[in-house]
């Protein structure tokens, strides 16, 4: 039983994270320009592809992606890596020596992410719909919401989990960052499905890229923004995204201090460069 | 000019560069970063197509299949060298700090550069032989469309090869040229540029089908041209010459090795080569 | 059993074990720190003094004997003792770049659950202590290295911690700014009663100004403990040579001469060492030895052991080496 007193420290800690996590972002407006334009050039492209090669009515799966891109960049970069980044500069044992749950920082990054990304997804549908003239066609909203909700929970879970492995095998698993980025990109349906009856995938690894929250989170993001599908069409997105979030905070947590043991016994936490 | 000298730099630059970005000593590392990441890269976009074909129940054109994955196989050079141009100068000068110990050695910035590219290229060739290999295998074999991708002009073909890597070569030198002089886009110049030639660079579709007006593109980025080149090579009907390419290539390789000439003579000046932080 | 001191260590050791090697960073440490006391811990590079540090704080665990921090155990009961304690580590000068110092310090007092109306009286309290009120909405980034620093240090003491870690806090600083680092050390000891502090540092001089009492540690083990007074004394009765001497070629004879060496100026080519010696008679020995080396003598003055020289006496050196072909 947790008292009040830790159930507010830990409040708090996250608040505060979150804070400094949006803050530094709206300081630094160069950030915000670079994160919306350069998916916007990707999703550009993409959009030109459907319409040059004749299915055009499916540009705005690209748009979609795009903004689904900048969140998976910022799982990958701002969240998996960031306990890394703490390391570095020094923050960690702060964090450690601190009275409070390391989840409550993870937490923290999540929220603060969350508001930021959103801003940069919002930037990149807003412009790329008005510019590709794209049709939106959001029939279920409440689908739309429940998807999404549903995505980011599972995704920033996975994030938390990661950054947990990244906190100990520092740069090695850093450079899991890079090999990471654009196979999921591929695999998980940035930009067309690769799941069910028009992946270009076979069954083994369509189930294995359904472990990825991405995966069926951007497919019913897809169907509920540019298909016009609702509720009833979605309960199997809706099942997966759940279980994933059921699993992998959990995991996380248990994960994060698992490894945080480790590495006050291995002597690994405080090491940079490694 | 002592070229032993510079050669031996050359040399040990291109080692270090190894070292550096390869990561051959984490197998797993060096596969995932130089042979599956260019392969996603690759599939990526002729995926895209197929499946949007299936979708909207039309026809896949297997010539238009041949043209985007030339277009994303042939690319792979391009990205490699921008991404490491984009980054080696804040990596050398605020992560490592030797960027001001190489300046001041007597062989200087250019050489160095150079050798790192060459090790960049030499990785870069594995990665675009892996994905040539696997996109025709699994195009053909896993989703049975027979893609030609048959090389029909073995001379075309290697010009148009110098013209890539030519090409890259002379992004690789004008990114830096940038970044000397300031921090705030070191991450993101790359992306801008590589965003930008996806969209320009007839990667994925001619130029011009973006807007008639931009059609002039196509004869000013070395991109256009060598990967044009590349697809009349393998028999597509275009036309793609490959001496053009090599000269467009040849122009702006020439061309980013005087900017950057420019860019450290500027840098110096203002005292940037060793300056860190956000700025 | 629970300690009454402000940390106790029994039989404390701590081995690092990678594919290649067995490090005893620590062997056996046993110590008694009061409360109230501002303990120093001094020995040479890998001496093991931050990985005491470390494990007195809870970012590391024993792997042998036990230690305690307020009478709580740093294995069994980390959560007690870090709403306890705090840290500064010089060198180091954690925050984020792009938030201003004072949303910094507010960020650190929230990791302690400190409410906001206390927090903002805090942190106003200790940016005027530390000198940093006129720059308190600067960007960190913005800040030199002296600011980051004693930001750090008002980092360190945001929760007005009963023990404060200080690990090398004024490395890598200008005089001013170490010694006004100090001063606030000292001030802040002063302030309150039961307020603790362990200093590690390789200043001789930082650590006979702030410390009450010392423990110098070599290869993971404590070689003495006691007041900068009391470790005198284990010089006193002694007396030192400050010779100066030419050499031929100076890099021929550096190593030999690394336990004694002080300063040389390319300048001249003069060598200055410095000797402890059980008595004055044993100079000429000494002087015999140089010359043997191929050294020409330029004076030899007499002084009064410092602390500098129990520590060199401690850690080992103090003499040259003579080598085979003395």
């Amino acid at each position: 039983m947790i008292s009040r007193q830790v159930l507010m420290r830990n409040l708090r800690a996250a608040y505060a994270r979150a804070y400094v996590r949006v803050r530094s972002q709206f300081n630094e407006p160069e950030w915000v320009i670079a994160e919306a334009v350069i998916p916007l050039l990707i999703v550009f492209a993409a959009a030109t592809l459907y319409r040059v090669s004749g299915s055009g009515q499916l540009a705005g799966f690209a748009v979609v992606g795009g903004a689904m891109m900048a969140f998976w960049d910022n799982v990958l970069w701002l969240m998996a890596s960031q306990l890394y980044w703490e390391k570095e500069g020094g923050n960690l044992d702060l964090f450690i020596i601190a009275p409070i749950s390391r989840m409550s920082i993870l937490l923290g990054m999540s929220l603060g992410s969350i508001v930021n990304t959103s801003i940069r997804a919002a930037i990149i549908l807003l412009t790329a719909f008005t510019v590709l003239n794209i049709q939106l066609n959001v029939a279920d909203p409440l689908a739309l919401s429940l998807v999404f909700t549903l995505t980011l929970t599972a995704l920033y879970g996975l994030g938390m989990l990661m950054s947990s492995l990244y906190m100990l095998y520092g740069r090695g698993a850093l450079n899991l960052n890079e090999v990471l980025s654009e196979p999921v990109y591929l695999l998980s349906g940035l930009y067309f499905p690769t799941v069910g009856r028009y992946s270009p995938f076979p069954t083994v690894l369509q189930l294995l890229v359904s472990l990825i929250p991405l995966t069926f989170g951007i497919d019913g993001l897809r169907r509920t923004i540019i298909l016009g599908e609702t509720l009833e069409s979605l309960t199997l997105h809706i099942a997966v995204l759940t279980v994933l979030s059921i699993v992998l905070i959990p995991l996380a947590w248990r994960t994060l201090n698992y490894m945080e043991t480790l590495g006050r016994r291995e002597g690994r936490l405080s090491l940079r460069w490694i | 000019m002592d070229l032993r000298g510079a050669l031996k730099a050359v040399r040990a630059s291109a080692w270090v560069g190894w070292q550096v970005d390869s990561n051959w000593t984490e197998p797993f590392i060096f596969i995932g970063i130089q042979i599956v990441r260019p392969l996603a890269s690759t599939m990526l976009f002729p995926l895209l197509y197929v499946v949007g074909m299936r979708l909207a129940e039309a026809p896949i054109d297997l010539e238009y299949l041949a043209y985007l994955i030339i277009g994303t196989v042939f690319f792979t050079p391009f990205i490699f060298a921008a991404e490491t141009g984009g980054q080696i100068v804040s990596q050398d000068r605020e992560r490592y700090g030797v960027m001001k110990s190489i300046y001041l050695s007597k062989a200087s910035l250019t050489p160095y550069l150079f050798g790192r590219l060459l090790a960049e290229l030499g990785l870069s060739v594995i990665a675009t032989a892996a994905s040539a290999i696997f996109a025709f295998t699994a195009f053909t074999y896993g989703l049975g469309l027979p893609v030609q991708l048959m090389l029909k002009d073995a001379v075309k073909f290697v010009l148009s090869i110098l013209a890539v890597y030519l090409g890259a070569a002379a992004l690789y030198y004008l990114l830096p040229s940038i970044n000397l002089l300031t921090n705030k886009l070191h991450w993101s110049l790359t992306y801008y540029v590589l965003g930008f030639l996806y969209l320009a660079g007839d990667v994925l579709f001619p130029v011009s089908s973006l807007n008639q007006l931009l059609a002039p593109l196509e004869f000013l980025l070395p991109v256009n041209q060598a990967l044009n080149a590349a697809r009349s090579a393998f028999g597509l009907r275009l036309s793609g010459d490959p001496l053009q390419a090599l000269a467009v290539s040849a122009v702006w390789m020439a061309a980013g090795l005087f900017v950057f000439s420019r860019a450290v003579g500027y840098a110096r000046r203002k005292g940037l080569l060793d300056r860190i932080g956000w700025w | 059993m629970r300690s009454t001191h402000a940390v106790e260590t029994v039989g404390l050791g701590r081995v690092f074990k990678n594919r290649h090697s067995v490090v005893k960073a620590l062997e056996d440490v046993n110590l008694k720190v009061w409360s109230g006391e501002v303990f120093g811990l001094l020995g040479p590079n890998g001496a093991g003094k931050t990985t005491l540090v470390k494990i007195l704080t809870t970012l590391l665990l024993p792997t042998s004997g036990k230690a305690y921090v307020l009478g709580y155990d740093v294995e069994k009961e980390a959560g007690r003792i870090r709403p306890l304690i705090n840290l500064v580590s010089g060198g180091d000068t954690p925050g984020y770049g792009l938030i201003t110092a004072r949303e910094n310090l507010w960020f650190y007092s929230q990791l302690y659950g400190i409410d906001g109306r206390t927090a903002r009286r805090r942190i106003d309290e200790l940016l005027d202590a530390v000198g940093l009120r006129e720059v308190a909405d600067e960007k960190l980034r913005n800040l030199s290295t002296g600011y980051r620093q004693r930001l750090n240090l008002a980092r360190g003491l945001i929760n007005e911690p009963q023990v404060l870690f200080l690990d090398e806090p004024t490395i890598g600083l200008d005089v001013v700014s170490a010694r006004r680092i100090r001063r606030l050390v000292k001030e802040w000891v002063r302030g309150d009663g039961g307020r603790t502090v362990i200093l590690t540092s390789h200043y001789m001089a930082e650590v006979e100004e702030l410390c009450d009492r010392v423990a110098v540690l070599n290869h993971g083990r404590i070689l003495a403990v006691g007041t900068p007074e009391e470790l005198k004394r284990l010089v006193s009765g002694k007396t030192v040579a400050v010779i100066e001497a030419k050499f031929d070629r100076v890099e021929d004879v550096m190593d030999r001469l690394e336990a004694v060496y002080k300063s040389y100026e390319p300048a001249t080519g003069v060598v200055r060492m410095r000797v402890v010696m059980n008595d004055w008679g044993e100079t000429a020995e000494f002087v015999d030895k140089i010359t043997a080396m191929g050294g020409k003598i330029l004076s030899v003055v007499r002084s009064m052991p410092s602390f500098e020289d129990v520590y060199v006496k401690l850690v080992g050196g103090g003499d040259i080496e003579t080598g085979s072909d003395a």
